[in-house]
């Protein structure tokens, strides 16, 4: 089992979850990400001259490495920091506490 | 049901070992979480994409709508309110001369045309006025009371109010090359 699904395993475990990827979501928002990604996919979408809409398999592969890279380093810091203080809260708050 | 409250506490003993194990070990931890967020954010990309696909595939918008978005945050020609710039319709066309003027020098330059056509005019009756005169002059002398018009004292006043108008009329010109 990879590290990263090992978190996301204990995040469930401790209802973690939906408040990670709604904290996650929001700040990204905030920060205009979403609008960028959107506007990539309609250049994407538009850059196709021969009329035909590309299929998703296309939009991901030239979409999701832009993607990436559109996060600013300054809130995926954060958002990093946060994660980590959500963790630690949740081993001092003792595992499977609410379960 | 004690062995399976049994079972449920050995398991959930063994994960939280496993997470403090990795909570403890710091670089662990941050390699991780960041590997974590990657994740989070490729799925909410993929999420986007599927939206965006799905609204083309639909054809829930116009593509010329998009583009035209587009330009709007390029900022072509469109201004805050997505109206294209105000100022190509700000040009009048002026009927005595058929030049296209600036909105806001439209008065201006329309009180200066209807004088100058006036102008005009007037210039074109006395010359049409004369011939005519010259003509019946020739036929008959019955025009001397009209020339002699020219020298009547009302005449002189008229004359007056011409200057006067000449002299309003270069003063406004003056101005009018100023400005330019």
């Amino acid at each position: 089992m990879s590290s990263e699904s090992k978190i996301s395993l204990h995040l469930d475990v401790n209802n973690g979850m939906d408040r990670v990827t709604e904290l996650v979501q929001t700040r990204l928002i905030e920060c205009g990400w979403r609008d960028q990604v959107r506007l990539a996919c309609r250049k994407a979408l538009t850059e196709n001259n021969d009329k035909k809409v590309p299929t998703v398999d296309e939009l991901i592969a030239a979409v999701t490495p832009k993607a990436r890279g559109m996060v600013p380093d300054s809130v995926k810091k954060e958002l990093l920091h946060e994660l980590e203080l959500i963790l630690v809260n949740v081993d001092r708050a003792g595992y499977a506490k609410h379960f | 049901m004690s062995r399976y409250k049994e079972d449920m506490q050995e398991l959930f003993s063994k994960l939280n070992r496993d997470f403090h194990e990795i909570i403890t070990n710091k670089p662990l931890l941050r390699a991780s979480t960041e590997k974590f967020l990657n994740n989070l954010i490729d799925e909410l990309t993929l999420g986007i994409i599927f939206d965006i696909h799905r609204t083309a595939k639909t054809k829930a918008f116009d593509l010329d709508d998009e583009i035209e978005e587009l330009e709007i945050e390029k900022g072509v020609n469109i201004d805050v309110f997505s109206q294209y710039n105000i100022k190509k319709t700000q040009d009048c066309v002026c009927p005595y001369c058929d030049r296209a003027v600036a909105a806001t020098r439209f008065a201006t330059h329309l009180e200066k045309c209807m004088v100058k056509s006036r102008q005009k005019n007037v210039v074109r009756k006395v010359v049409i006025n004369n011939s005519t005169k010259d003509n019946e002059g020739s036929y008959s002398g019955a025009s001397d009371d009209q020339s002699d018009d020219d020298w009547s004292p009302g005449d002189k006043r008229r004359k007056k109010k011409k200057e006067r108008n000449g002299k309003k009329r270069s003063k406004g010109n003056y101005r009018h090359y100023n400005e330019y």
